[in-house]
């Protein structure tokens, strides 16, 4: 085949520069790579895990009950807006492993092989076990290594332990699986639970509703027309009416608003990626240009018109991108497979297939192809369009225009030595270039600073959420237990010097019009209680003597609309209770709450003086560090286990703040990935503008030479400006990171959460961003300074 | 060998307007460059034609405008004002497209520093301009290009890249990329500046073939002696063009001087045998035959016209009566074959010029010996 020489040109440039077309190839396919790994990886998620989900026809909402009978879901069936219903029992034991213990609930259906709603999918062995059997959720098997064929030694609430065989694996997309939850799914049949000495009964309504299943307020409509018709009616109480998942809508994945917040955070960084990828082709290619601009001319006085040139080095940009396309999409493929497979971990789906999508092909195909060449254009134009004298004749002089700015410049700057003096006003001589490497850098910095404040921003939550975990350890204890005793129990626990018993119940707050809105949780609590430090926005906290007066979070009067002074009306055990709000705190990552003196809480509620979860301190002043919570926690466990009065674990507060923050870790290691390549590609870009710099001022380095500038002198002057960019660049950030900073940890939180919370600027990320950029404009200018060095006197001024 | 071209660009080539055949033609041509410091006047009133199958060469001193000079028929740079005629083409009407693509074809340029692309190797190099203006079939361009490597003796090197060749092996190799599109012009900004002097000789008798086998070269040279091997000499100072035949009449006067000399000139024309000096009238005048012959003849006292000397272009007349005093001591008359044409200075000027260059007077001075040794010779016939 015979190439022209031309194009034999370009390609003997492209292989005889490795390093800038290496740069510039992996440019385009970290930037083209990045926005495909993201995309493809949401369609693989979106295939797969929504697909699994929907599969399984998930339940619009679930009505969790006193016990009842399979003709209760024969009856909801036949309501005419009730697609399918499954009532489901759902019994918490723990399995029992030689140095741990492990929550475990039993999910059993009426009939397993006929499962019509949240139907988990059959992974290996049996899906349907028999007598003594159990099939195990497949996350929290491979967690816990737990196969077929194994014998699970479970521990009942009794502290009667039983053996059951693992016959099945399944994968039950609908619950939160083990690796957030940390509690195991297991199925077992209903003999299995009389077995094991349980009554026979269902406690929760699995229901799909018909049509607008998506409608958050018809679904809630819905379910109350069916609670009020049929299951109370019956005889039978509801506990609670939920839609599953995190602040999801009807019919939804549990945590599709997280995954959709988190993608959408992961595509608007594959944005920036992009950009910055398209900025530092256009900065190496005008380094070529630059270097190449006698050639360009020596080019064109044998012969080549400027739309020939131009071509050549709109060949060139094709092999670049040719180049960058294909090896993006190795990183699309793995990066959006390792996405997937995170995802899959966390969010417990299969995925069926890995590969990139066709769309997903051309995209990257469009945006490797168009982006390159079309942000090329430009530099290749103004490089082609130079005449040929000029380009023969001034290349390596860079000369001044009238630039009185720089006149100005240059006099007030005229107390700084020479050198200093050289590298600052060198920094203006080209805006443009400095005005891309400042985008970058600023980009780069802001995003950095920015991922701080997020981490800032949670930390202030977690601090502000600490104030209503103001416990070192706590755990629930059983329906029958007397507050009296469990607080007596807890109080002779070694170190313990104040326990608390707290109550909680589930209502339903009443609008004005009459009518059923939110679930509100009501807690009953000393009204002088320790184990929690509210911060009061408004009003007064509880007083000795307050009957039906209470304090709400800030969550509920944002879902009611009512005010401090306000009557709140409560559907509480089917009896509407008038409450009168005399204090309002700071909103919680919670739902509405109503907080009332236990005394009250406990005549209102009937309960006999029972409560459901035991707090306790170790120190009246302050709350214990980490070990004394995790010492304290086993023993309340240990305590109240042996006594009789609970089967559940003791938690302590860090392990609930640890629930809290571990997704938000995950998102933030993320962040600061993304952060860590914008400061890189940064400093490739900023290494980019000090060796064109050089290059263009190579006749001005030979006369410093000349005049006896020694080596560190010309590093100086390179390095020095390197360290000016990235200074201008960083007060750049201190003007714009704080509003990227709260929007990043808006969006954040709000994906998470579906709220938003306290915003705190991380101070420490800015300063810190200071020093890597300027250790970046140092190590950025090394390089170009290292080939200023070595230029000689001979080659730069004997050069024509 | 014959070469298939896709265009016959000799055909380019066609008299000029004004009926002579001059190849190049520079009209009035200025060029003036404008920086923060001022205006710089790089090129003045340059008027300048060239002939087919010419070998000029450009010199003057750093500065004196020949690269600018150069740079203006090459079309590298754009003149301020003037008319530039090659072949008939008024390249100072062509935008930098049809200027890269007419020069491709029509004029090979040679730069000092050879210019040769630093990623290709030299038959690439030799390639690239038959590639750039689509000359010649792809098969053709590559017996080419290794026809030219031999021709310029480097063929053994044609696959290595210029770096790894000697300064004169790759000017050699910038000839030949030069010659690739078989332009009819050979443009060259100091060729051998950069090379030792027999790398440079080798140079110039290569371009002495070229202009053998009909190519017509302009060379830029700051080397007088390789200069004076041309067949035509141009020389600039101060970004003005010396007249030609008083550079050729008094060689040594510094550029400066000839320059000023030069603007002193005036061209008068005579018809064929029209006397121009009468024997004992007032001597007032110096002149410089710039065409045509004259004929100096002494008139003896028996009335007998004896011819003492025939002057062609670049020879001076009427020294001796203005050095002397006196009256004009022989005659002088245009050729009976053809008119005329002669520069002249008046009285006044020769005498300033003689004060100014002593150069001048000793060449006077010597040729008024000589040529005085001749007339007395002529009386006593």
């Amino acid at each position: 085949m015979d190439l022209g020489s031309r194009w034999v040109k370009i390609l003997n440039d492209i292989w005889g520069n490795k390093t800038r077309s290496i740069l510039v190839i992996l440019s385009i396919a970290v930037g083209v790579g990045v926005v495909g790994m993201i995309n493809n990886g949401r369609m693989m998620i979106e295939r797969d895990l929504y697909s699994q989900f929907a599969a399984g026809n998930p339940a619009s909402v679930q009505i969790y009950t006193s016990p009842f009978q399979k003709d209760l879901t024969n009856a909801i069936e036949d309501h005419p807006n009730v697609e399918a219903v499954e009532g489901r029992r759902m019994a918490g034991v723990q399995i029992l492993f030689p140095d741990e213990k492990v929550d475990l609930t039993f999910v059993v259906s009426e009939d397993q092989e006929k499962n019509k709603v949240n139907i988990p999918a059959p992974i290996e062995g049996k899906s349907t076990p028999g007598l003594r059997e159990i099939a195990v959720e497949l996350q929290a098997a491979d967690a816990l290594e737990i196969n077929i064929g194994d014998e699970l030694q479970i521990e009942k609430s009794d502290g009667k332990i039983i053996s059951l065989t693992v016959v099945g694996i399944i994968n039950d997309i609908y619950e939160i699986p083990y690796a957030i939850r940390g509690e195991v799914f297991g199925i077992v049949d209903m003999r299995t639970l009389q077995w094991m000495g349980y009554q026979a009964y269902f406690n929760r309504l699995d229901v799909v509703i018909q049509d607008h299943n998506n409608d958050r307020d018809y679904v809630l409509d819905i379910a109350a027309d069916i609670r009020d018709r049929i299951i109370q009616p019956s005889g039978v109480v509801v506990g609670s009416i939920q839609i599953p998942g995190l602040q999801a809508d009807p019919g939804e994945h549990w945590a599709q608003n997280q995954i959709s917040g988190f993608i959408l955070i992961l595509q608007l960084m594959s944005v920036m990626a992009i950009f910055l990828s398209a900025g530092l082709v256009v900065n190496t290619i005008t380094a070529i240009l630059t270097n190449q601009v006698k050639q360009i001319g020596i080019m064109r006085s044998i012969g080549a018109v400027p739309r020939q040139v131009g071509g050549m080095y709109i060949f060139n940009i094709f092999i670049f991108s040719l180049a960058g396309l294909l090896l993006s999409i190795p990183i699309s493929w793995f990066g959006s497979l390792y996405l997937t497979r995170f995802a899959a971990g966390f969010l417990n789906f299969k995925i069926t297939s890995a590969g990139i999508f066709p769309s997903m092909l051309i995209l990257q195909t469009v945006l490797a192809m168009i982006i390159p060449i079309g942000v090329a254009l430009w530099p290749i134009l103004a490089g082609i369009r130079i005449s040929v004298f000029n380009a023969i004749y001034q290349n390596g002089l860079v000369q001044e225009g009238q630039k009185p700015w720089l006149e100005k410049l240059l006099l007030r700057l005229s107390f700084l030595k020479p050198p200093v003096v050289l590298s600052v006003i060198n920094t203006f001589r080209n805006i443009p270039r400095l005005a891309f490497t400042l985008i970058t850098l600023t980009l780069a910095g802001a995003t950095f600073v920015a991922t701080f404040s997020t981490r800032s921003s949670l930390n202030a939550q977690v601090v502000e959420l600490g104030r209503y975990l103001n416990y070192d350890a706590a755990i629930s204890v059983s329906s029958h237990v007397s507050k009296f005793t469990a607080v007596r129990e807890a109080s002779r626990i070694p170190g313990v010097v104040a326990a608390e018993g707290w109550a909680s119940v589930i209502g339903l707050i009443q609008t004005s019009r009459g009518e059923e809105g939110a679930e509100v949780e009501i807690t009953g609590l000393p009204f002088d209680t320790i184990m929690m430090d509210p911060k009061l926005e408004e009003g007064r906290w509880l007083n000795d003597g307050d009957n039906w007066q209470v304090v709400v979070n800030r969550d509920l009067i944002q879902e009611t609309n009512l005010s401090l002074g306000d009557e709140l009306v409560v559907k509480l055990l089917n009896v509407d209770r008038k409450f009168k709000i005399v204090g309002i705190t700071t909103k919680t990552i919670r739902a509405p709450i109503v907080y009332i003196n236990y005394a009250m809480f406990s005549k209102i509620t009937g309960n006999n003086d029972q409560v459901n979860q035991v707090r306790v301190r170790t120190d009246l002043e302050k709350i214990a560090d980490v070990e004394t919570q995790t010492a304290t926690a086993l023993l309340l466990e240990d305590r109240f286990h042996k006594a009789g009065l609970s089967n559940g674990l003791g938690q302590s507060q860090f392990q609930i703040f640890g629930f809290f923050s571990e997704p938000f870790d995950i998102i933030l290691v993320v962040l600061v990935i993304m952060a860590s390549l914008l400061a890189v590609v940064g400093s490739l870009s900023l290494a980019g503008t000090m060796g064109i710099n050089v290059m263009e001022r190579t006749r001005e380095i030979g006369v410093l030479r000349s005049v006896g500038a020694s080596n560190l002198s010309i590093r100086q002057v390179v390095v020095v400006e390197g360290v000016v960019i990235a200074v201008i660049s960083w007060l750049f950030v201190v003007v714009i990171s704080g509003p990227a900073s709260a929007a990043m940890a808006g969006a954040v939180i709000f994906a998470v959460f579906k709220t938003a919370l306290t915003f705190q600027f991380s101070y420490i990320g800015l300063f810190l961003w200071l020093l890597i950029v300027v250790v970046i404009g140092i190590i950025s200018s090394l390089a170009p300074a290292g080939k200023a060095v070595r230029l000689t006197v001979r080659e730069v001024l004997d050069y024509e | 060998m014959v070469w298939r071209k896709k265009k016959n660009i000799s055909e380019n080539i066609e008299p000029t307007q004004n009926g002579k055949n001059s190849l190049i033609v520079l009209k009035d041509l200025d060029k003036v460059y404008h920086t923060d410091a001022g205006d710089f006047p790089a090129l003045l009133n340059v008027d300048l034609e060239i002939g087919s199958g010419e070998f000029v060469s450009v010199i003057g001193k750093s500065g004196s405008g020949k690269t600018t000079l150069i740079n203006m028929l090459t079309g590298i740079d754009q003149p301020s004002s003037g008319e530039i005629f090659v072949g008939g083409v008024a390249i100072h009407n062509l935008n930098e497209g049809e200027m890269a693509a007419w020069r491709g074809r029509n004029m090979g340029v040679v730069f000092q520093f050879f210019q040769l692309l630093p990623t290709l190797s030299v038959f690439q190099n030799v390639m690239i301009p038959m590639d750039f203006c689509n000359m010649f079939t792809p098969a053709e361009r590559r017996e080419r290009a290794m026809h030219l490597l031999e021709l310029v003796d480097i063929a053994e090197h044609a696959h290595k890249l210029p770096s790894r060749l000697s300064g004169g092996q790759q000017q050699r190799a910038a000839i030949a990329r030069a010659l690739a599109n078989d332009p009819p012009i050979i443009c060259t900004d100091e060729p051998t500046g950069n090379l030792d002097s027999k790398t440079a000789g080798q140079i110039f008798d290569l371009f002495q073939q070229l202009v053998k086998d009909g190519k017509t070269i302009l060379m830029v040279t700051h080397d007088d002696d390789l200069a004076k091997q041309a067949s035509r000499t141009v020389i600039i100072a101060d970004g003005e063009i010396v007249n030609e035949y008083f550079a050729n009449a008094f060689p040594t006067l510094s550029h400066e001087l000839m320059l000023k000399a030069t603007k002193k000139l005036l061209p008068m024309s005579y018809a064929a045998g029209e006397p121009i000096i009468l024997q004992g009238s007032e001597a007032d005048r110096f002149y410089i035959v710039s065409k045509g012959e004259v004929e100096v003849y002494l008139n003896r006292p028996d009335a007998q016209e004896v011819l003492v000397d025939t002057l062609g272009p670049g020879q001076y007349f009427g020294e001796i009566a203005l050095l002397n005093g006196g009256a004009r001591s022989a005659m002088v008359r245009a050729s009976i074959n053809s008119p005329i044409e002669v520069l002249t200075f008046d009285k006044k000027d020769f005498t300033e010029l003689l004060g100014d260059s002593s150069e001048m007077m000793e060449e006077i001075k010597r040729s008024v010996n000589i040529r005085g040794q001749k007339l007395a010779k002529a009386a006593k016939k």
